[in-house]
């Protein structure tokens, strides 16, 4: 643990420490998988000692409303973590949305606290989706990012983090981000990859030139689409690639796009990522 | 007291939450940040206490300017001259996320009004003769018992699609009807409580329909959007009741869009002021935002000097909720490490972190700030304006005229100029 991981710690106990009661909605921002258990393995003591029960789940998007059936009518005191292996957090941000639905049910007077790992780029998110609730959140705890676990790739298996915590990355800003836009933009992967007002001159060499050099400027985002388990899927029949999740994007077709999708999940590096974004940008 | 019991009575003293003016515990943490006569309190008191008894008033709220707590003030300060003031929570009616159905909103309206209004008087009076009219409206589908609250019907129209379809269907060819029987039977009501208590006028707030966008994204909350403007436009006389100043807090894009043909949002609740126009500290809206953190408690806890208190308060944009996280991040700093000097950059950082944004719209953010005005963007940047509104990334001030300002803490977000 080093110094700034300490020091985000000691914010989060403290705050647990005097928030006696009412409610506190804590994002956990988390680069690598052995911070979050060590974090969560100190809230699992911190509640314990105060007679609270912990309880991790890891959200699917299918098991939303239940779930926030079970948060709301919990008996308090509790602490509930909400782990993030779904790189898309799409689970995370729809249950937050149902719980900011029914938000004066989350406000009395008794202590729970609801953490929930998120990438940076969930909290933009989340804004959106839960607009009251990210107005009562207690806080945004930061630990610190290690780039090298954060490249390692995520077991796809949902249930990675209650059955066996590694030292495997978390999802990153960057996919949240990502699915964000997608979500806005209807799935066009042309605009879901574009950065900035790219997508307003596509076909010139010189945004694409721009592109190179704004995607130089953020690996992670690309780095962190390596290390994630498909945002999509491809269909090999039908060229077609779907969301491999329950709430699919729009089918994309475009030849390029499959193509740049395949070269993402098979590894390929950063320079023929890019002039395969330049192909389909071009 | 120790120094941790009073850094603990800080921290809940700095929660954010609703006041309840009618508490003394809760009046003493009210600060008004305007000079006197010039908030929007005041000029709403002003409004109720000098106009006609019957109208409608707009509220343009933002999320965390003080708004409801300034409606608990409102509500205190007039029941002390003889007014009844009965405050609905809008929040607390499953319509988030939904658009506006002018029928069955009307009667949920006169349902949630007539709930609220018969806390005052003795259980089971009855007030028969006017809802009976009203149900006469709805198909034979919606069974209504004689017990039944027209409360309870309208929150059950609004929870059962099929039955709201069926009501309304039922009720299109009947609206004139219909508007003319909610304001008989409001009458009613009103007339009731009135002699029940004694008093001689009544406000009805309905408070926090700014939320109803919910989680709602894209073509949906556009849908909302709309719904919300047509409902004020074509229906705001349905909305005019008998005796009664209805005040209505509701989206602030209501405020700014006059071709709409959306008039009368004559009170908005702007953050305070800090720094003018030109980005110069504004000393009497400082002064006034440190009153609010000493009503608070003794800040000297957290920061060492007026100096950095101001740091915050800058740092806060003006914005009440805003500065209470500010202040809350800054004790949580000191009290983690208090042999570590200065706070109150720290927490700003702190804060400023956990606010992020796309890149996309860090261009509309540059533009804003750079205009202070939302007149100049294209009108179909009005939705991720009101999305900034509604989670702190612009803030709307007001002196003499609207103006609008990015969140402070988003500085080094933007493109440099």
């Amino acid at each position: 643990m080093n110094a700034l991981e300490a020091e985000a710690r000691r914010r989060l106990f403290t705050q647990l420490s005097l928030h006696e009661a009412r409610f506190l909605l804590v994002f956990v921002t988390l680069g690598t998988r052995s911070a979050a258990n060590r974090l969560l393995a100190g809230v699992a003591a911190f509640a314990a000692a105060r007679g609270a029960a912990l309880r991790v789940d890891v959200p699917r998007v299918e098991g939303v409303i239940p779930l926030a059936n079970e948060i709301l009518e919990a008996s308090p005191p509790w602490f509930w973590w909400l782990a993030q292996v779904d790189p898309r957090a799409e689970a995370n941000g729809r249950l937050l949305a149902a719980l900011n639905q029914r938000r004066d049910r989350l406000r009395d007077a008794s202590l729970r606290v609801l953490c929930v790992e998120a990438a940076p780029a969930f909290l933009a998110a989340v804004r959106h989706l839960a607009p009251d609730l990210f107005a009562v959140r207690g806080a945004a705890v930061f630990l610190p990012e290690d780039s090298r676990l954060a490249a390692t790739p995520v077991p796809g298996d949902a249930d990675a983090l209650a059955r066996a915590p590694g030292e495997d990355g978390l999802a990153l800003g960057a996919l949240g981000a990502l699915r964000a836009r997608a979500e806005r933009e209807g799935g066009d992967l042309r605009r879901i990859l574009a950065l900035g007002d790219l997508e307003q001159t596509e076909g010139d060499p010189a945004a694409r030139a721009r592109f190179a050099a704004a995607m130089a400027a953020q690996p992670e985002l690309l780095d962190g689409l390596r290390s994630q388990p498909p945002l999509v899927s491809v269909e090999p029949r039908h060229g077609r690639i779907a969301s491999d999740g329950p709430a699919p994007l729009p089918p994309i077709h475009d030849p390029a796009a499959v193509e740049l999708l395949r070269a993402l999940h098979a590894g390929a590096d950063h320079d023929a990522l890019l002039a395969l974004v330049a192909r389909l940008l071009g | 007291m120790s120094a941790p019991e009073k850094l603990r009575k800080l921290y809940a003293a700095l929660a954010d939450r609703e006041l309840n003016y009618a508490d003394n515990a809760d009046r003493s943490l009210y600060a008004e940040l305007w000079p006197p006569g010039e908030g929007p309190l005041d000029r709403l008191e002003q409004l109720i206490e000098l106009g006609p008894t019957t109208g409608l008033k707009l509220v343009a709220g933002y999320r965390g300017t003080g708004k409801t707590s300034a409606f608990s003030a409102l509500q205190s300060r007039l029941l002390e001259r003889g007014r009844l003031v009965l405050h609905v929570d809008l929040r607390r009616f499953p319509i988030l996320g939904a658009p506006i159905e002018p029928e069955d909103f009307l009667l949920l309206l006169l349902g949630a009004a007539d709930d609220a209004a018969r806390r005052w008087l003795p259980p089971k009076t009855a007030i028969e003769s006017a809802f009976s009219r009203l149900r006469g409206l709805l198909p034979n589908a919606v069974e209504v018992g004689a017990g039944a609250s027209l409360y309870g019907l309208s929150v059950a129209l609004r929870r059962d699609p099929g039955l709201t379809e069926r009501s309304a269907a039922a009720i299109r060819p009947r609206m004139a009807e219909l508007g003319e029987h909610v304001k008989e039977a409001w009458a009613a009501v009103e007339r009731e409580v009135r002699a029940a208590l004694g008093t001689t006028g009544t406000v009805l707030i309905f408070d926090s329909l700014e939320h109803i966008r919910g989680g709602a994204m894209g073509e949906q909350a556009e849908v909302i959007r709309r719904s919300v403007i047509e409902f004020f436009s074509d229906f705001r006389a349905w909305l005019e009741w008998p005796e009664t100043q209805v005040l209505f807090s509701v989206p602030a894009y209501l405020l700014f869009m006059p071709d709409d043909g959306v008039s009368g949002a004559v009170v908005s609740f702007p953050s305070a002021h800090v720094r003018t126009r030109a980005g110069e500290p504004d000393p009497e809206a400082l002064r006034r935002m440190r009153s609010l953190v000493e009503r608070r408690g003794d800040w000297r806890q957290v920061v060492d000097s007026e100096a950095e208190l101001d740091e915050l308060i800058l740092a806060s944009g003006g914005h009440p909720r805003q500065l209470l996280q500010l202040l809350t991040e800054a004790l949580l700093l000191k009290a983690a490490s208090p042999a570590t000097g200065s706070v109150a950059s720290r927490a700003v950082a702190r804060v400023a972190g956990g606010l992020v944004t796309f890149q996309d719209e860090r261009a509309l953010l540059a533009k804003i700030a750079e205009a202070k005005d939302l007149g100049a963007l294209d009108s179909d940047a009005v939705d991720r304006v009101m999305g900034f509104l509604d989670s702190q990334l612009v803030f709307c001030y007001l002196n003499g005229r609207h103006w609008y300002d990015v969140n402070p803490l988003l500085a080094d977000q933007l493109p440099r100029r």
